[in-house]
């Protein structure tokens, strides 16, 4: 049954070619990863419920944030200055951009922190590590619905609707997942061993919030300047974009969200392998 | 070797070893990592760490059961963890297939926002159950469980020996292919702890493999066929349960014998979790290392619960240096259903202790319930049990 070395034989440290590599295929991790899609929904379930416990308006709270800088910024800044809107009025133009960037937001300070806050979990169930960041992804996601479910009182009080080009929608947002989870899966991962980043992500994120166009328009970036603007930060053309479908009835700026999808699949890959580099020492990072 | 060429039950576990950071202190982390960092390019991976495995070697075949012995802190529930895949090695392999439920501790896998209900469910669907599955079986894991007036609470609601009860009830209902307890036990109330093992025999007996982790030699030795006594991380003694605990206590008992004390005692009741009828007998293991020979008294005693005993039995015995094993049977137990517990010590010839007067084990007697209260365990006044004394060579 055992086979064990007396001591004497024993090596002080481990011969280098024993040392441990974890390889895990793409198609087996995809599998391990579509069985433990329970543990995906439980975690998103629970922290809906624990973020709504003892609250008095519940789920309302996901709109209060984007309503309130949509206030603050009809009622503020646009009397300070000058904003472009191509004849849309204001509150559309912001509100429509705050859908996307709501989901952007709320995965990015969910996400980055789901392995953290779940390590007692991970050191006791044996699933890929993945879920849990993909968990609040997902929870992100029912946010941003909540929000859009709001946008139809837009259209009506402005008069305008949206046109054909609304069908480009499913892919801006799958593009925006690629956007999302490159971010999350790197920070997560290094989270547990840099807390740092705790105090670093929402810092990132209001810089991005005044970053990305979604108080002003796209063409207020000089167009010199957009295409590395892109590559530093995807969100600008998929919140563009997304206002574009939607709102001026136009179709995407294929170049430009081209050049910010390639940009979030590199840190896309290099977020994946990190995360499954760093996902070894998860469990024994206190 | 690929996972898929293991029957499922079975762990090998090959050249594993595993080392934990030698904690620093927290407000001088940035600190220590710069000299982690400068030692980690200049080459030394090694430093700043301690070993826990050191080059483990196992193979568990389906249905085998096998126990860990060993003191706090000789890498055993760190080996559990990594046969369980819940921590990754730091060289070598652990690989395991098929099912797994473990009771790794207290909380065990439960998560403690969800109610006993979720808890059930969602463990059922990680190891792979259909929702339809496990809402039939539900039912009889809460019940095993004894948790039927809770089940709708959120389980950090529960005490910590319901959150035991319900981890170990999904952990043993859900047909793993291998059950791995790490010590859980030892936190639900003797009554449970007895329905645990019972509970883990069937499970054994359907052909799960079992990874067990216990101080409780006896039930070691009751559950499980073969044993490993891990010692600073390596693997100190392999084999049948019987020689590995033999060797594991003669070893402890000997390191007892360097302290200060004259003589050291411990008991065991014969059969891991046997019971004895009113009228029947019941074995009890004694074992005494004396640091000389000598003549001695041993003196038993037998109490409900953790008051003084009602009863007291002496035996003189002849104590040879080192380990002495003897057998104490008690014939005819006079006594009504109880639970009871079993005192010990050790005087001289002359009368004078050798170690202190002591409960060492609880036993539990089936019989006819007692009379209501005001109640007493036995049936005749003055009590006396008859019993017998003999060295085991």
């Amino acid at each position: 049954m055992t086979d064990f070395n007396p001591d004497d034989e024993r090596p002080d440290v481990p011969p280098p070619e024993l040392r441990y590599r974890r390889r895990v295929g793409l198609r087996s991790a995809a599998s391990q990863l579509w069985a433990a899609r329970g543990m995906v929904e439980s975690s998103a379930q629970r922290a809906l419920r624990s973020r709504y416990q003892r609250n008095l308006l519940g789920p309302l709270w996901v709109l209060i944030s984007p309503i309130a800088y949509l206030l603050v910024f009809t009622t503020f800044l646009r009397r300070v200055v000058q904003i472009d809107t191509g004849g849309v009025p204001y509150p559309l133009f912001i509100y429509t951009a705050m859908v996307p960037w709501q989901f952007f937001t709320a995965a990015l300070n969910n996400g980055s922190t789901s392995i953290v806050s779940n390590l007692a979990l991970i050191r006791k169930f044996r699933a890929p590590s993945e879920v849990y960041p993909i968990a609040m992804v997902v929870v992100a996601a029912i946010d941003a619905v909540v929000v859009a479910l709001v946008l139809p009182v837009f259209f009506i009080f402005s008069g305008k609707w949206p046109t054909l080009t609304i069908l480009w929608i499913p892919l801006i947002l799958l593009i925006e997942l690629v956007v999302i989870m490159a971010p999350v899966l790197l920070l997560s991962a290094l989270m547990p061993y840099l807390r740092d980043l705790r105090q670093f992500v929402p810092l990132a994120l209001q810089i991005g919030f005044l970053c990305t166009p979604i108080a002003y328009s796209v063409d207020s970036i000089p167009k010199g300047s957009r295409v590395w603007l892109s590559i530093v930060n995807p969100m600008i053309p998929v919140v563009d974009s997304f206002r574009r479908c939607l709102v001026y009835g136009r179709s995407p700026d294929w170049g430009l969200l081209g050049v910010g999808l390639l940009s979030a699949s590199a840190l896309f890959v290099v977020g994946y392998f990190a995360f499954r580099r760093l996902e070894v020492g998860f469990a024994d990072v206190a | 070797m690929s996972p898929d060429a293991l029957a499922p039950g079975s762990v090998r576990i090959d050249h594993l070893w595993k080392r934990f950071r030698i904690d620093d202190p927290p407000q001088r982390y940035g600190v220590a990592e710069m000299r982690r960092l400068k030692k980690l390019l200049a080459g030394d991976h090694l430093s700043g760490w301690r070993w826990v495995l050191r080059d483990i070697s196992l193979q568990v075949e389906p249905g085998e059961t096998l126990g860990f012995v060993g003191i706090n802190g000789s890498g055993k529930s760190t080996l559990l963890k990594i046969a369980a895949g819940l921590v990754h090695p730091y060289a070598g392999s652990a690989t395991s297939s098929g099912r797994i439920g473990s009771l790794m501790d207290v909380q065990a896998g439960i998560q403690s926002d969800l109610t006993g209900r979720e808890n059930v469910l969602l463990y059922g669907r990680m190891l792979g159950y259909s929702m339809r599955q496990m809402r039939e079986i539900a039912d009889e894991i809460i019940e095993f469980a004894g948790i039927e007036d809770a089940v709708d609470r959120l389980v950090k609601h529960y005490s910590s020996g319901m959150s035991v009860r319900l981890g170990f009830s999904i952990a043993s209902h859900l047909e793993p292919d291998i059950l791995i307890v790490d010590e859980a036990l030892a936190v639900g109330d003797a009554d449970f702890r007895l329905k645990c093992m019972k509970r883990m025999r069937e499970v054994v007996d359907g052909g799960t493999t079992l990874l067990y982790v216990s101080h409780g030699l006896e039930s070691i030795q009751a559950m499980c066929k073969k044993a490993v006594w891990l010692d600073g991380g390596v693997i100190r003694s392999a084999g049948t349960s019987a020689d590995v605990v033999a060797a594991y206590r003669e070893a402890t008992m000997g390191a007892i014998i360097d302290s200060d004390e004259e003589v050291v005692l411990e008991a065991e009741a014969e059969r891991g979790v046997g019971y004895s009828k009113t009228g029947g007998s019941k074995n009890i293991s004694l074992f005494v290392a004396s640091r000389t020979e000598r003549a001695a008294e041993i003196t038993i005693g037998l109490s409900l619960g953790e008051v003084d005993p009602f009863v007291t039995m002496n035996h003189h015995v002849q104590l040879k240096p080192g380990p002495n094993h003897f057998t104490l049977t008690m014939h005819d137990l006079p006594l009504a259903q109880s639970r009871l517990r079993l005192w010990a010590t050790v005087n001289d010839s002359a009368g004078i202790a050798l170690c202190s007067w002591q409960p060492l084990l609880w036993f539990r007697v089936m019989g006819d319930e007692l009379p209501p209260p005001p109640r007493g365990v036995s049936r005749m006044a003055p009590i006396w049990i008859r019993s017998s004394l003999a060295p085991v060579s």
